[in-house]
């Protein structure tokens, strides 16, 4: 029992404080596929661990929540008043608490879920089907614009000037990179990031996570693209779709190469990304399995054993 | 029944679009027609309008005992709202989409959708 809650506050602590940092050095031996996972996992199990903690202070002996489990199994104790009493207040605050932080986060995610849909929808009466792609919708307008949102049929969007800018082997890569965000369901760990981050914003981990996790996405994908593709079409199709061309010239804004851009094109100028050396990727995914098993198991025991009869 | 739905949608949308005023259910029955190989019922296409009123894509106007519907907006503003979500991110939620290359201010996005549109409309002043 003293040992699960234990396991529980250590992986709160170690992966909501400590992961962030460790995970956001270059771990370039790894791929950028392992590294998204790992911080996917980091994010999971702080969250996770959170709850379980929170849980267990509810559940705590002298607490209500313990009362009402013990209450219902016919064994009332004998904590003294005073303690019944504080313990009551502490967890009517922690409840409060917890409370605010998924009123923050719960509407933000259905905000961005009703959004996803009013685009599709208005997507589905604008939009016109791809002769030749089944799964590309061509939107008419000369900015070019390549994106994908999750949907049952044609879920990836092409402009049809980002359509005239590409030539058949970059619109390939295009969609080659687009492909394998949908395939590895990158747009829901980017929902599911945005969720933890609005819930628990002073986590080191999260917040690492949020400026690093959609690079890694990207790189990911890019590498899925270059495999199929080359990385000169790749590359070819950033410069071409870089934050709009249109837009540079239209405001004589900053061109391309602020931030994440600029190292997806390092990376592919570097030539073939090197292998990922097989430790390096093994130990990644030990990591990321061990952070999305280890805190749910922890809560698991320390509740039962919590509401176990005294 | 929903893909039918949803290329009917689709079919009076553009319908509408192209008709240069408001029209009637009848009016926009007899265009739909024209080019189907089978011919719509009066009451799925009005069912299927009515809908789209609801959904706030079209205005409704009553004329006589009937009602006369027009697209809300252009084909254009949608197509330029569309735009405008594919090259920003939304700062009250997070991202919607995955956009291949990098995100745009969305002041910035929306000054240049104006531009190339007035660009377009104008053909004259503004270019």
């Amino acid at each position: 029992m003293i040992g699960a809650v234990a396991a529980l506050l250590a992986a709160a602590v170690l992966l909501g404080c400590s992961a962030g940092p460790v995970l956001d050095r270059p771990w370039r031996s790894a791929g950028p596929g392992a590294v998204a996972a790992c911080w996917a996992a980091a994010l999971a199990g702080t969250a996770v661990a959170c709850a379980g903690v929170v849980a267990v202070a509810l559940l705590a002996p002298p607490a209500p929540g313990h009362g009402l489990v013990e209450w219902l199994r016919d064994c009332l104790p004998h904590h003294r008043h005073g303690a019944v009493a504080a313990a009551a207040a502490a967890s009517l605050a922690l409840a409060a608490a917890c409370a605010a932080r998924l009123r923050r986060g719960l509407p933000r995610l259905g905000r961005a879920v009703r959004h996803r849909r009013r685009h599709r929808e208005m997507l589905r009466l604008v939009a016109r089907e791809h002769g030749r792609h089944p799964d590309v919708l061509v939107l008419d307008h000369p900015v070019p614009v390549a994106y994908s949102l999750p949907a049952r049929e044609r879920s990836i969007v092409v402009s049809t000037g980002a359509q005239r800018a590409l030539t058949a082997d970059e619109l390939g890569a295009v969609l080659a990179h687009e492909r394998a965000h949908l395939r590895r369901r990158h747009h829901a760990l980017l929902l599911m990031l945005d969720l933890v981050h609005a819930v628990l914003p002073w986590s080191p981990t999260v917040r690492r996570a949020k400026a690093r996790l959609p690079l890694l996405l990207e790189l990911a994908a890019d590498e899925a693209a270059v495999r199929a593709w080359g990385s000169q079409a790749l590359a070819g199709a950033l410069r071409r779709l870089a934050a709009a061309p249109g837009a540079a010239h239209a405001l004589g804004a900053a061109g391309p190469g602020e931030g994440g851009l600029a190292e997806r094109l390092l990376r592919l100028e570097a030539g073939v990304p090197d292998r990922p050396r097989r430790a390096a990727r093994a130990a990644a995914w030990a990591f990321a399995a061990g952070a999305v098993v280890l805190p749910p198991a922890a809560a698991a025991v320390a509740i039962l054993k919590l509401s176990a009869p005294c | 029944m929903a893909g039918l739905g949803g290329s009917l949608e689709r079919s009076i949308m553009e319908a509408l679009w192209a008709a240069p005023g408001p029209l009637r259910v009848r009016e926009l029955l007899d265009g739909l027609n024209e080019k189907a190989a089978k011919p719509l019922a009066y009451n799925t296409v009005q069912t299927v309008t009515e809908r789209l009123a609801q959904k706030g894509m079209l205005r409704r106007t009553p004329d006589g005992q009937a009602f006369r519907y027009s697209p809300t907006q252009a084909r254009e503003e949608y197509a330029a709202r569309l735009m405008l979500d594919a090259l920003t991110d939304a700062p009250d939620h997070g991202a919607i989409l995955a956009r291949f290359a990098e995100s745009v201010p969305a002041e910035d996005a929306r000054h240049l959708l104006d531009a190339l549109r007035r660009r377009a409309a104008g053909g004259g002043p503004g270019a």
